[in-house]
């Protein structure tokens, strides 16, 4: 653009001085545009040319051929850049940075840097650059860049320390860390320039040699950290828990570049045979939890037996496989004879009373077998509350499990109840717990006490006498 | 509703008409006095003429008496099913309790100490007969503790009393409460009487 104005000012300085010897002799009609003063003398008048003379004279002359015409052209025609003049500037891949164990999270910043050496502004091309990436595993480059970075005639800097050169840098976007690689290794970068004439990359530049933070091609090496678990327990109610009492497996999930993680948790019995495995996604940073209820991963089958367990942490790129951990170690379980269960109290049933809750239980085994029983109590106003619970030893011949509990509270009076036993084997039927029904509804009376009762007695004597020492009090300040 | 309502509506009948008789003493008292006196003065000034020292044992039974009144009243009334919205047994953990009358007493007195302690100071404008003092003193408070004793009962028996004893002791409740109210303004409608003669 600034060469075109410059041409056209050259040209119409020129057309200045030769329009009179192209123009017809003679007199011309004044344009509209022309201005016509008089002169300081009074003598002859002065002519003065405006542009518009100028263009509409060498549209003239062209139209009629005019050799001044053509000589005028010849005169003003420049050649934007000459070939023989131009140097092709160099296009430099630049990195600053350590070029090796880059992981993949790392803030990066690629760049490159361009050098001109053409001396004037004019002599400059425009530049379209495309950054090429070639990741770890592929056989060829592919262009990132989806727009070129353009470098225009004006974007240079003169540089004058070391030879008089133009440079400037850019800064490629798309890439600012390498969290989306699939595969670690090496990732090589260079780029395609082109200056509307030449196409040419920086890889195949002879005039690069590469020292660092310049590069003909920039190969940086990424890793990946694997991921790891930390704190990992196993949490039982018991240090021998039984087969189908919770077991809770956890660990915390480590992971540098926050991938996201699949946990795998292998059960094994002691020489290492797995046994089950179970896999959970997980995000790093958190927790991952494997309840062995919610897997099935324990059947009464194993009870009696223990186990360890490793977990394998996999996040799309390193898989890492944890040491081996000991448990659970199962306690031995039983199958139990359960009859229905009773429930007997004193005759008035009232809410206040003590209840006695009994059930038979039989160990199907020969022996005895320690058994964890549980009872919990049912009204509207206090539904499945917990009474009592203890370790019972039961016989092959049968035990009696009782609890005698005051269950009730003064909101449960008049209303029907419910009860269940809750034990840690198994029973006949296949369930680890029983039902019963209370026998028609609690007592409706609430006040515990009878008229004839020494609550009933204090209640009446303690208003008697606070009434009387009020009294005495008042007489005493307000009455005399 | 009926049921507790009635004999509360008769007590306060009753308490009303009293204050009518008291005022109405008052006023022909007033009358006949300033009609035998030539020179005119106020009722204030006939009222502190008026006062005569009832004897400090006779105003603690009465301030008593009245403080148990109310007492009685409250919990005969609050005992009754569907009386009222502030149903005793409502507040079924105070209720149940083993000291939840007494709770419920000392707050009856607090909210009616104001009553209890300002109708006594009544006293003081009648000539109460030894007869009459005699009367009162000995029966007004025992009545009244026999009328909390049928409440407790009532309260302990809830709710599942034969209706037609529980019945009984109610009204022989409310009897035993309407009987000292009676006594304790006897001395108003006496004095009345003896006015109006």
């Amino acid at each position: 653009m600034r060469r075109k104005v410059i041409c056209l000012l050259i040209g119409a300085a020129l057309l200045l001085f030769i329009v009179p010897a192209i123009a017809p002799a003679g007199p011309q009609p004044s344009s509209p545009s022309s201005v016509s003063s008089g002169g300081g003398g009074g003598g002859g008048s002065h002519k003065q040319t405006t542009i518009d003379d100028l263009i509409s004279a060498v549209k003239k002359a062209k139209d009629d051929k005019d050799t001044k015409y053509e000589q005028l052209r010849d005169m003003l025609y420049k050649e934007p850049t000459t070939q023989a003049n131009y140097n092709q500037p160099v296009v430099y891949m630049y990195f600053d940075g350590n070029r090796t164990n880059i992981t993949r999270t790392q803030p990066i910043k690629i760049m490159s840097y361009i050098k001109d050496t053409n001396p004037q502004d004019s002599m400059r091309r425009v530049l379209w650059l495309y950054l090429q990436e070639k990741k770890p595993g592929e056989g060829s480059y592919e262009q990132i860049s989806s727009n070129p970075q353009i470098i225009g005639q004006n974007d240079y800097e003169s540089h004058n320390d070391k030879g008089n050169y133009n440079y400037t840098t850019v800064i490629w976007p798309e890439v600012t860390d390498f969290s989306n690689l699939k595969k670690v290794g090496e990732v090589r970068f260079m780029v395609n320039a082109s200056d509307g004439r030449n196409k040419w990359s920086t890889k195949q530049d002879k005039r690069i040699v590469d020292g660092k933070p310049f590069f003909k091609e920039l190969v940086l090496n990424i890793i990946n950290t694997p991921p790891t678990l930390e704190n990992v327990s196993l949490i039982t109610q018991s240090p021998e828990p039984r087969f189908n009492e919770p077991i809770k497996y956890s660990a915390h999930v480590v992971d540098n570049e926050s991938d996201p993680v699949t946990v795998t948790l292998h059960i094994q019995d002691l020489n290492h045979t797995e046994k089950v495995n179970a896999t959970e996604s997980a995000k790093a940073g958190g927790d991952i939890v494997f309840l062995a209820g919610d897997y099935g991963f324990f059947s009464k089958e194993d009870s009696g037996k223990n186990f360890t367990y490793y977990y394998t942490v996999r996040d799309g790129i390193n898989t890492t496989n944890t040491s081996y951990f000991n448990g659970p170690d199962l306690k031995k379980s039983i199958t139990i004879y359960v009859n229905d269960p009773k429930e007997s109290a004193e005759q008035n049933r009232y809410w206040w009373q003590d209840y006695n809750f009994s059930i038979v239980m039989r160990n199907q085994e020969s022996g005895n077998a320690k058994v964890g029983v549980s009872l919990e109590t049912w009204t509207p106003a206090h539904q499945w509350k917990p009474m009592a619970s203890n370790d019972w030893d039961i016989s092959s011949q049968g035990t009696t499990v009782w609890y005698n509990v005051q269950p009730f509270q003064v909101e449960d009076a008049n209303q029907p109840f419910k009860y269940r036993f809750i034990y840690d084997e198994v029973d006949q039927h296949g369930g680890n717990s029983r039902e019963g029904i209370g026998d028609g509804r609690i007592n409706a009376k609430l006040v515990k006490y009878d008229i004839f009762s020494i609550p009933a007695f204090v209640n009446w004597l303690a208003l008697l006498c606070i009434a009387m020492v009020g009294a005495v009090l008042v007489e005493r300040r307000f009455y005399r | 509703m009926s049921m507790g309502i009635v004999p509360l509506e008769g007590i306060l009948l009753i308490m009303a008409a009293a204050l009518v008789f008291h005022h109405l003493y008052m006023h022909k008292i007033y009358r006949k006095v300033r009609d035998t006196s030539d020179s005119g003065f106020k009722k204030e000034e006939l009222l502190a003429d008026l006062e005569l020292p009832q004897g400090s044992n006779f105003n603690t039974f009465m301030i008593a008496s009245w403080m148990l009144f109310f007492v009685a009243l409250a919990f005969l009334f609050f005992q009754t099913p569907g009386t009222s919205p502030w149903y005793y047994f409502q507040a079924i953990q105070i209720a149940s309790s083993e000291f939840g009358l007494t709770v419920f007493g000392i707050v009856v007195m607090i909210v009616t100490a104001l009553a209890a302690f300002t109708i006594p100071k009544v006293y003081r404008y009648y000539v109460v007969s030894r007869s009459i003092k005699a009367l009162m003193v000995k029966f007004v408070l025992p009545l009244l503790m026999i009328s909390i004793a049928i409440s407790i009962y009532l309260g302990t028996v809830y709710p599942q009393a034969d209706v037609q004893s529980w019945d009984h002791f109610w009204i022989l409740g409310y009897f035993t409460l309407v009987a000292p109210l009676i006594l304790l303004i006897m001395p108003i409608v006496c004095s009345l009487k003896e006015v109006a003669k």
